[in-house]
């Protein structure tokens, strides 16, 4: 017998035989984090874009960006690649040899977590259901991880 | 009974591994957390209570651990904790708010760490998902040998949102905890089984009935996984060894009947569904089998005599009362039928279901609307009523957001992509009907949508899952054996051409 939520288990009972609970799994939602202290609330797509390019170096407020990645061949950077970047992995890896001096590549969600939390320019991307108190979630053309239409959601 | 599980003890050590690797927060052995959340109460018979209807919970016995929680709310009405256990629980719509209302009430009276886990339910409860996540994590962290925190984490982020990769992260946490945590170990099962990965799934089920070798859960939940997984047989040999030890046991007399189902053994599979529904928790249960039962004629392509099972199913919906399953009965019908006229009486049928004075909640007949608005747009696509579709959909796009049911919103999305489809504005559909990435219908069109976009990789991959699926369902009988015969058909058909 499965472990389901018995508030919804009527319903769930008639989703199991239509067929939309099995292994339904949802879409993926990258969160796009930054420090705590960061007065930021927002970016559109395209301001995103030119932080984690490089085409822009400071925040608002003045302090350096420090753009935080994980492996550019690991599932977390899959929506990055393909919504942001457009390139492939082998040529992030060079994007992020050649801005060294503003990119840290971390090998785990945990790190991901601490240097956003600990870096105050720090941005950075973790899947939205491993967010922690530590770190503020910033919109992306208005719309958060969990919204349609937001821009790193997908499969 | 036959030896069946020689590789459990190298399995489980490396299980424990990989979960510690993955999912261990950060922690230093000289400050080790306490190993679990503090606890508020007044009353150390309330404490014990609560405890109680946890490892109840735990095991999927909701009515004990629902009762252990009053009680222990008689002994102490001001436990914060046991008001918010209830509220996870309850079924009823009202009660929930009620025991919330007073968890709010309460949020000055216990400690910093028991206001974070309200604030986690209550955020969630306010839609307000980023803050409920955020509170969920920085709890697990304080905690991370609480191994019934991790357990709830792991349900709350499977059942409510479908992330079963975390959800997994959290279960097999709670099992590095304790290797022998039973209701962790179904949950881990089911986690790595939503996911595809059977050969994780399965060593985790093997021992799950190594722990509790004498309740019919454990053979059952194995079972279910086998079937997912295509090994029938061996799912077949499972649900006997579950009805061996409790011949009652309802789950594993309908698995049984669902497996015959899928192994294409139809008379078998009716006849088990008979047994299956006398023994049937409740009514509302009978009905929902009976609607399996009847979803055998389909399988068989027997049309005339489906609708006659499908009337059968309806008829006793209705007796019961169940107005969402006789609903679903004229839903099911009005997708099965191929003439237009015909399908939209079925489908007027099955609002008119949802008008009558049955035992209907609000969410759960919204819900079988927006599944009838999905049919009505489905069958507007396909008799080339284009206009009825969007206006449709704009209803259900009303419906969808006007509540918090996130299965509203996958229909609406399922339906959306659809008509972008119909339109073939593949790229534009493509995000909607990722949405509602396991439905048949909807995995159908994807591989389409991908093929047409451009996305082969993506297209075959969403094939290959299409192509094994093992769901008991209608949608399932109705696409996935025609989708795998035309893939079979097209694979037979490619070393010819590679020869020419």
């Amino acid at each position: 017998m499965r472990p389901v939520k018995k508030t919804y288990c009527f319903m769930m009972c008639v989703l199991v035989f239509m067929g939309l609970a099995e292994g339904s799994s949802a879409a993926k939602q990258m969160a796009v984090i930054v420090n705590k202290e960061n007065a930021t609330q927002g970016l559109t797509a395209a301001e995103l874009t030119k932080i984690f390019k490089c085409d822009t170096a400071k925040w608002a407020s003045g302090g350096a960006i420090t753009i935080v990645l994980r492996d550019p061949t690991s599932p977390e950077m899959e929506l990055l690649l393909s919504n942001v970047y457009k390139i492939s992995p082998d040529e992030l890896r060079i994007f992020i040899a050649v801005h060294h001096a503003n990119v840290l590549v971390v090998d785990s969600n945990e790190a991901m977590l601490k240097a956003v939390a600990t870096i105050p320019g720090a941005i950075g991307l973790i899947d939205v259901f491993r967010i922690t108190q530590e770190v503020k979630v910033l919109k992306i053309d208005g719309k958060l991880p969990v919204e349609y239409g937001y821009l790193l959601r997908g499969n | 009974m036959k030896k069946l599980f020689p590789v459990l003890h190298r399995v489980v050590p490396a299980l424990v591994l990989a979960a510690a690797s993955h999912a261990l927060v950060a922690q230093s052995p000289a400050t080790a957390a306490p190993d679990r959340m503090p606890i508020t109460t007044s009353s150390p018979e309330a404490r014990a209570l609560f405890d109680q209807g946890i490892v109840a919970w735990e095991n999927l016995r909701i009515p004990q651990a629902l009762q252990c929680w009053q009680k222990a709310i008689e002994k102490d009405p001001n436990f914060l904790l046991a008001h918010l256990y209830i509220s996870e629980r309850i079924p009823d719509p009202d009660q929930q708010a009620q025991e919330l209302k007073k968890v709010t009430a309460l949020m000055d009276s216990v400690t910093p760490d028991e206001r974070l886990m309200a604030e986690w339910i209550l955020e969630r409860n306010r839609d307000n998902t980023i803050g409920a996540l955020a509170a969920m994590n920085e709890l697990l962290n304080r905690y991370p040998r609480d191994k019934h925190l991790y357990w709830f984490a792991a349900l709350f982020v499977g059942t409510n949102y479908h992330q079963w990769d975390r959800a997994g992260e959290l279960a097999a946490q709670a099992v590095h905890v304790d290797p022998d945590f039973a209701g962790a170990l179904n949950n881990l099962g089911y986690d790595y089984a939503f996911q595809g990965k059977f050969d994780q799934a399965f060593p985790v089920m093997q021992h799950y009935i190594e722990v509790l070798p004498n309740e019919p859960n454990p053979q059952d939940s194995y079972a279910e996984i086998l079937r997912m997984a295509g090994r029938f047989d061996e799912a077949v040999d499972h649900y006997h060894a579950a009805l061996k030890l409790d011949p009652n046991f309802g789950e594993s007399l309908l698995g049984l009947a669902d497996t015959f189902a899928l192994m294409g053994q139809e008379d078998k599979a009716r006849a088990q569904y008979d047994i299956a529904i006398q023994h049937a928790y409740t009514k509302a249960y009978a009905v929902e089998w009976k609607l399996k039962w009847a979803a055998t004629y389909l399988r068989e392509k027997r049309f005339s005599d489906a609708d006659a099972a499908f009337q059968a199913a309806a008829t006793m919906a209705h007796e019961n009362s169940v107005g969402v399953l006789e609903a679903e009965a004229y839903r099911v019908m009005a997708l099965y039928h191929k003439d237009e006229a015909s399908s939209r009486r079925w489908m007027q049928k099955a609002k008119e279901s949802l008008e009558h004075p049955h035992d209907t909640s609000r969410g759960a007949r919204q819900e079988a609307l927006g599944s009838i608005d999905r049919v009505i747009i489905y069958n507007a696509i396909r008799y080339g009523h284009l206009a009825e579709a969007e206006t449709t959909l704009s209803q259900l796009s009303k419906i969808a957001q006007d509540s918090n049911n996130p299965n509203l919103d996958i229909t609406f999305h399922a339906s959306a992509g659809m008509i972008l489809a119909a339109k073939q504005k593949w790229l534009e559909a493509i995000p909607h009907l990722e949405e509602d990435a396991n439905d048949p219908f909807s995995m159908e069109l994807l591989v389409k949508a991908y093929q047409k976009a451009g996305l082969p990789a993506k297209a075959e991959r969403t094939a290959r899952e299409l192509a094994a699926m093992n769901a008991p369902s209608v949608e399932q009988a109705l696409i996935v054996p025609e989708f795998r015969a035309a893939r079979n058909t097209a694979a037979n058909k490619l070393p010819e051409r590679c020869c020419r």
